[in-house]
């Protein structure tokens, strides 16, 4: 029989172990980081504990990043992170080339999530876009997990003097997909990536 | 607890299994006859079955998959319709049986054999694990379940956290692999492939995991499993002349589409070491099909060392002449024309790959360097 006191360390650790979620609201919606600026949309929960955190299957990485979903992780999850250089494709250990093409870093980023453990994902789409007014991939992929249900994925990525941006969407395809991806959309048009000296602006600029 | 620590412990719960005396199968009816705690585990393996049907992992290919099912029901003819072959979307060394009878074979393991008697070494070892039930009796002796669960779930093993996944996987004991080898051996004899292809099989996926530095916990691509392989099929083999049939054309018009399927696998997943491995050797290059020239252009372009560059162009070159409606070979070349400023060849280059591709996922990015080209000649 597990003791009163034996209970209670378990239930501090376990508290202690959960993510801490804030909801976007007026004042935390503009949302400034050392690297880039981004407007969140209301009402949004936003995880604290995944802040800048990469797991990954080569162990945890350096960068900055933001997670924010309205339902839970598993419903509907974008999230908005930069990772340095040196680790912009952690899962197959290659640096940001210096000079690639947004079509290359596209197929590095693919290559990363299939060596992360996503074998089997499906490209549907890959094309240049513009993402803060500069040349940067959108890539749309489509996946199981392994419980069978159909998710997809929508990233937009920009290979930058301060490293690898990253901006996705994830989320089933059954309803989830479809009703959230304008306010995807909405999030990127405010993205703005920042120059290492750039003290920026408070509004950010559309893309 | 790392990954290798946990795989250790793995290793050594599985060595510690002695062999049990369990009935082995001797024909399909047999299955009709299964004692509760034997049902169990063929439950176990059929949710492993449905689990991994709705993953996406199931390579489909009735082709290769009618072809590999085939030579199964002709080295077990008796356990027609019992034993049920599947191919895995997955580049790794690995293939498996599960107690109810489902081999898995990877992609990755069948594009690295030169013939069919090959891929019957490994299915008829594979078809011995489960006539002589290795499952059922790897689950008899583990004495401590809940330890192997905890070190599977540490290792990392996707859809099965247990016993079964384990042995299916991982590799059984010694005495039970022997005991696979010594009936698979048999069957390959009966069934009339050449035995000395079979030691053949592991030497030579062997060198390729040594080549590779390939670190999967796999049975297939454990460096000392195989070698086990190799001296226990080498000592079966000894006393037999050669002779008995491979049947290499067969095999390579059955999996061409599957071997290609997975250069363009390794590639995607930047395993260009593999493609390196299975294409620069010209008499390996020559079982592929015409435009895979163009694949080892790929592999030194994402190998990137010293040389690389021209000698990506010059199998791009090579893909294009050999394969003149392939359209990929075009697009590489475009892209490694527009780097080096080459914009008239870029331009010339891309517009073809869109005259042959016009509708690919990747187009707008190729419409959009046609017109930076253009762009660029103008300026000059």
């Amino acid at each position: 029989m597990i003791s009163r006191g034996l209970f209670y360390a378990f239930i501090a650790v376990f508290i202690a172990g959960c993510s801490l979620w804030a909801r976007v609201d007026e004042s935390t919606r503009m949302l400034e980081r050392d690297s880039f600026v981004v407007e969140l949309p209301m009402g949004w929960m936003r995880s604290e504990a995944l802040n800048d955190k990469f797991p990954t299957t080569k162990g945890p990485v350096k960068g900055e990043r933001v997670a924010i979903t309205r339902d839970g992780l598993n419903l509907q999850q974008v999230d908005v992170m930069r990772l340095d250089a040196q680790n912009a494709f952690p899962n197959i250990n290659k640096p940001l080339p210096p000079s690639a093409l947004p079509f290359e870093l596209a197929e590095m980023y693919v290559a990363d999530m299939k060596a992360a453990g996503m074998e089997a994902l499906t490209v549907v789409k890959s094309e240049p876009v513009l993402l803060g007014g500069e040349p940067a991939f959108l890539l749309h992929v489509r996946f199981r997990n392994n419980q069978g249900l159909q998710f997809e994925r929508l990233v937009y990525g920009l290979g930058h003097a301060r490293g690898l941006y990253l901006l996705s969407f994830q989320a089933p395809s059954l309803h989830y997909f479809p009703q959230y991806r304008d306010t995807f959309d909405s999030i990127v048009s405010t993205f703005k990536a920042k120059s290492a000296a750039q003290v920026v602006a408070a509004t950010p600029t559309s893309r | 607890m790392t990954r290798a620590v946990a795989l250790a412990c793995v290793a050594i719960l599985i060595a510690g299994c002695a062999v049990v005396d369990v009935k082995p199968l001797e024909s399909a009816a047999d299955t009709a006859q299964l004692v509760p705690a034997e049902r169990r585990l063929w439950s176990e393996a059929a949710d492993f079955d449905a689990a991994i049907q709705k993953s996406d992992q199931v390579y489909r290919d009735e082709n290769a998959t009618t072809y590999l099912q085939a030579v199964m029901d002709r080295l077990y003819p008796e356990f027609k319709g019992t034993i049920r072959v599947q191919i895995v979307r997955s580049p790794h060394l690995n293939a498996f049986a599960l107690p109810n009878g489902s081999i898995y074979f990877h992609v990755g393991l069948l594009a690295r054999l030169d013939n069919e008697a090959q891929l019957a070494a490994v299915l008829a070892h594979e078809g011995a694990h489960y006539i002589k039930k290795h499952g059922f009796q790897q689950r008899q002796t583990v004495k401590n379940a809940s330890a192997f669960a905890v070190v599977t779930a540490l290792a990392g093993i996707p859809l099965l956290g247990d016993v079964l996944a384990l042995s299916s996987i991982y590799g059984y004991s010694q005495d039970l692999e022997r005991e696979a080898d010594n009936l698979g051996y048999e069957r390959l004899l009966k069934a009339g492939y050449d035995p000395h292809e079979a030691p053949k099989t592991f030497e030579h996926l062997a060198a390729e995991v040594k080549a590779l530095d390939v670190k999967e916990p796999f049975f297939f691509s454990s460096h000392p499993k195989l070698q086990e392989r190799i001296e226990s099929f080498r000592h079966l083999a000894a006393s037999q002349l050669g002779g008995g049939y491979k049947h290499e054309a067969e095999f390579l018009a059955a999996t061409k589409a599957l071997r290609v399927a997975c250069l363009e696998s390794d590639l995607s997943m930047n395993r260009y070491k593999s493609v390196l491995l299975a294409l620069e050797r010209q008499e390996r290059m020559a079982k592929y099909p015409r435009e895979a020239a163009y694949y080892l252009g790929e592999a030194y372009r994402l190998r990137a060392e010293a040389g690389d560059e021209a000698l990506a162009e010059q199998h791009y070159l090579k893909a294009v002449k050999q394969a003149p409606a392939f359209a990929p070979a075009y697009r590489a070349l475009g892209i490694h024309f527009m780097k080096k400023k080459d914009h008239a060849s870029a331009q010339n280059y891309l517009s073809r790959y869109l005259q042959l591709a016009p509708s690919a996922a990747d187009a707008a990015y190729v419409r959009q360097y046609k017109e930076l080209a253009q762009q660029e000649m103008k300026k000059q």
